[in-house]
């Protein structure tokens, strides 16, 4: 393994002064104002795709567009790490799985190896190289979504899957809660639906054929569109399911939910969860093992982690 | 006071028990290792569990939960006394949310009664639990999380990890937490993610919030038979890099068929080296392009036939040829002994010639029926525990299996977890300073250490002298 990029990381952790990772900055994450002493970033490049195997080994500093090309000249692609800006790191340590959650589940399925540099400066390998794999804890889950609290990422093996042989978006107008229900119910495993109050955006993927026919068959007006986007000044946040239908009826036309995730995007920053005091308990737990002097990332908000 | 009265006095009557029967039925698993319990309880409740939890932290006794005790690794085996803790009487599914597809169940409930349990739930397609691992009829949903369970389906659809959005948990100083919430993308750490897999070692899970996927409208099952099982694995290869990834992708070498056929007389082609058991599933049109195609790479590939199940009784059949291995193994020889490695896909031939060569030399019968498409080998060492001297290498044959699948780039265990078995090849895949993330990760759920100890992390002395038998358990 060529480790040669390292050094100058593992250099500043052991420094003993704070060190901050960062990719192309474009994530907004939580800060509480501290500035590292330094900066530094992950190597780059794609190391090593295979295809039959639907893995792809990628150095963390490796930017989204090169992995997504590599990729795609085989007609693959990592689910949440296929567009926009950014580095194929921080898209994982900031653990957003995009607006196709429904259909291709978390982001934080996708690693199966990660390798960090832990705060001693020391190199520490999570998982493994395999699609499949249970040997010890699953440490590849929690470095998804921790900001880089937990030590810095340098490389990782990814799943990959094949590109839909089609992906189709539609939208209908849709006010009713009761109407929303009806397409969950009546889609086969649709990618994504999203809803505003008025009107639901569809995703369909799959055989074209087949995305015609569910089409045809549903009793609603659906239009094709292009692939719908967020804001990107919106904030995301989590609600249950459940209430997703109350809480777009009441705020029409100011939130963009998607349906049967509970995430939902709004304008303004989110509500913060109700935190309990066991769950916190663990996480100090775990801050105080990987990030004792807090000298990892210390711009990063861990209390709202 | 004594741990037997405290513990009897905040639980229902006849839930303790010390009964010399009842400690040897709960000493151990579906594995061969035998540990020692304490006392065994059955708990009705999440009040009832972290009444047990506290009690054994009082006395500073380990604790070890157990659902149905089929894993095989020896997760569930009890060592210095501990108190097993076993959720099959919490074995309710609470609540039901067909429209956003989630349910929230006890631990105890069996695999396939909650599949049972949501598939009239009003949907167009009707839904179930994806992950199916073989023994789904008698293991729990506690246990699937704990070891984070797979299945054939589960190659398309994900292990157990991804169709479990929450979990309530008992610590090990009885605190109850939930990790997860039934909104699938909360920001911060996925300490559900992280409990999912850790073979109770973190905790007891008291509730489960689970995902539920729908049914597929259309089904191909199909059986494709080749003169060699190189020609078998390359058709996994191939198949995968056309872009197909199949609900389920399974094979069985000769051995195995001959001992399937035998048993259940599905007209399988007992003269092929080897089988490939495919299905693809989902809407119509894709279905039947994607059968196409396999049918056609398997041609090129050298399959001498490819059986394409007509109807929903044949499929069932096929399935069936699979499902039964195991009870079909039984007639060979009256013992077996089963690993879970996992190799790149392309590793496939290599490391199987490599298995057919090491049970040559140890003199025994192996058979394969494994998860093709995902790489999780699982070689079938069969042999009659009578025999003088067979254990013994059973277990050096095992130890080589394990340690060519790694060489070959592969892990310890793709499903059945490390628990007893394979904590003390953990070195094999990890240096000391990944052995210490994964202690401190375990110190932070539980820094009293009397979730289940001893188990999935290498014993101190055993680092790189690899023994199989833990101080306290026998096999
Ligand atoms: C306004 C805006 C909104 C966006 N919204 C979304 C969205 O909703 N969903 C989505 O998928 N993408 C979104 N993106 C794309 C997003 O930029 C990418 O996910 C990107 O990968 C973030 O990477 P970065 O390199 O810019 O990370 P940075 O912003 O540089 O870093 C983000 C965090 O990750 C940490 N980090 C970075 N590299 C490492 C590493 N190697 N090891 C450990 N920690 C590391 C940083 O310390 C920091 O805490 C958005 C981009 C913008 C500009
Ligand atoms: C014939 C046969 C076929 C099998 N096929 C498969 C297969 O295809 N795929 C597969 O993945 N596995 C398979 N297994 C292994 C086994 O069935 C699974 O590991 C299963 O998930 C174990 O469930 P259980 O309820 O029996 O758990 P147990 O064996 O009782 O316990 C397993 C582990 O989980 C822990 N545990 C149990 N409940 C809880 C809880 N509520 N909270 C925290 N920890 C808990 C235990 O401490 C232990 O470490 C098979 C086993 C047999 C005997």
């Amino acid at each position: 393994m060529d480790l040669s990029g390292l050094d100058p990381i593992i250099e500043a952790i052991r420094s003993g002064v704070s060190v901050g990772v960062r990719g192309t900055r474009s994530r907004t994450v939580p800060i509480t104002g501290v500035q590292p002493d330094t900066w530094v970033g992950a190597p780059v490049g794609v190391i090593d795709f295979q295809p039959d195997e639907m893995t792809v080994r990628v150095r963390a500093g490796t930017s989204i567009a090169e992995l997504s090309s590599e990729l795609g000249t085989r007609g693959q692609f990592v689910h949440g790490i296929d567009s926009g800006v950014g580095t194929v790191g921080g898209a994982l340590a900031c653990g957003r799985s995009g607006l196709h959650r429904l259909g291709r589940g978390s982001i934080r399925d996708v690693a199966l190896e990660v390798r960090l540099i832990d705060h001693r400066g020391n190199l520490v390998k999570a998982g493994g190289p395999t699609v499949k794999n249970v040997s010890g804890f699953d440490l590849c889950r929690l470095f998804v979504g921790s900001f880089g609290v937990l030590g810095f990422a340098h490389e990782f093996v990814l799943r990959t899957r094949p590109r839909p042989l089609a992906e189709c978006w539609f939208v209908a107008p849709v006010s009713e809660a009761e109407e929303v229900a009806r397409i969950q119910r009546g889609f086969y495993r649709p990618s994504s639906i999203l809803w505003d109050g008025r009107e639901v955006h569809l995703c369909l993927t799959g055989h074209p054929s087949d995305i015609d026919a569910q089409i045809a068959g549903s009793r609603f007006s659906w239009q094709p569109v292009g692939a719908p986007e967020v804001p990107t000044d919106w904030r995301q946040g989590t609600v249950r399911p459940a209430d997703v239908a109350s809480i777009v009826e009441r705020e029409a036309g100011r939130v963009i939910a998607q349906v049967g995730t509970g995430t939902i995007h709004r304008p303004g920053p989110s509500a913060r969860r109700e935190e309990q005091p066991e769950r916190r308990g663990i996480v100090h737990r775990l801050l105080a093992e990987f990030n004792p002097r807090r000298l990892l990332n210390p711009h990063v908000d861990t209390e709202s982690l | 006071m004594t741990l037997i009265h405290d513990l009897t006095a905040g639980l229902p009557a006849g839930a303790v028990t010390i009964d010399r029967v009842d400690t040897m039925l709960y000493a151990h698993d579906a594995s061969d290792f035998v540990g020692r319990t304490g006392a065994v309880c059955f708990p009705e409740t999440t009040e009832q569990v972290c009444h047990v939890v506290r009690t054994c932290a009082k006395h500073d006794v380990p604790f070890v939960a157990r659902g149905s005790g089929t894993g095989l690794a020896g997760g569930a085996t009890p060592l210095d006394g501990a108190v097993v803790i076993v959720l099959t009487r919490m074995n309710r599914i609470l609540e039901i949310d067909p429209i956003n597809r989630m349910a929230w169940v006890e631990p105890g409930v069996l695999n396939l009664d909650l599949t049972r349990g949501v598939e009239q739930s009003d949907d167009l397609f009707g839904l179930h639990f994806a992950p199916d691992p073989s023994s789904q009829q008698s293991c729990t949903i506690g246990g699937n999380v704990a070891n984070n369970s797979g299945g054939p389906h589960c190659l398309a659809d994900g292990v157990t990890s991804a169709h479990v959005l929450a979990c309530e948990v008992v610590l090990s100083d009885g605190s109850i937490v939930l990790l997860g919430s039934e909104g699938s993308e909360d920001d911060g750490l996925d300490l559900r993610g992280a409990f999912v897999g850790s073979e109770g070692m973190f905790g007891i899970a008291t509730k489960i919030c689970v995902r539920l996927t729908q049914n597929p409208p259309h089904v191909r099952t199909m059986l494709l038979d080749f003169e060699s099982v190189r020609a078998g694995a390359d058709t996994v290869g191939a198949i995968i890099a056309a872009g197909i990834v199949p609900a389920a992708l399974e094979m069985m070498d000769k051995l195995c068929l001959q001992a399937v056929e035998a048993y259940i007389h599905a007209g399988l082609p007992v003269d092929a080296a080897a089988v490939l058991l495919v299905e693809v599933t989902g809407l119509p049109h894709q279905v039947e392009a994607e059968a196409d195609l396999i049918a056609r790479i398997g041609r090129e590939k050298g399959a001498r036939h490819v059986r394409v199940a007509q109807d929903e009784a044949e499929r069932a059949l096929l399935w069936k040829g699979r499902k039964t291995a195991f009870g079909a193994i039984a007639r060979i020889k009256p013992n077996y002994y089963l690993h879970d490695t996992v190799v790149p896909r392309g590793a496939l031939p290599e490391v199987l010639d490599r298995i057919y060569e090491i049970a040559r030399r140890h003199e025994l019968l192996v058979l394969n029926v494994f998860h093709a498409g995902d790489g999780n080998l699982h070689p079938l060492l069969v042999f009659d525990r009578r025999e003088p001297g067979v254990l013994d290498r059973v277990h050096a044959a095992g130890e080589e299996i394990v340690r060519v699948s790694v060489e070959a780039g592969g892990v310890l265990s793709g499903e059945h977890g490390i628990g007893l078995e394979k904590k003390d090849f953990m070195p094999l895949l990890f240096d000391d300073h990944d052995l210490s993330a994964q202690i401190a990760v375990r110190h932070a759920f539980d820094p009293i250490g009397l979730a289940n100890p001893r188990k999935v992390l290498p014993s101190p002395a055993a680092c790189g002298d690899l023994r199989h038998v833990p101080e306290g358990a026998w096999i």
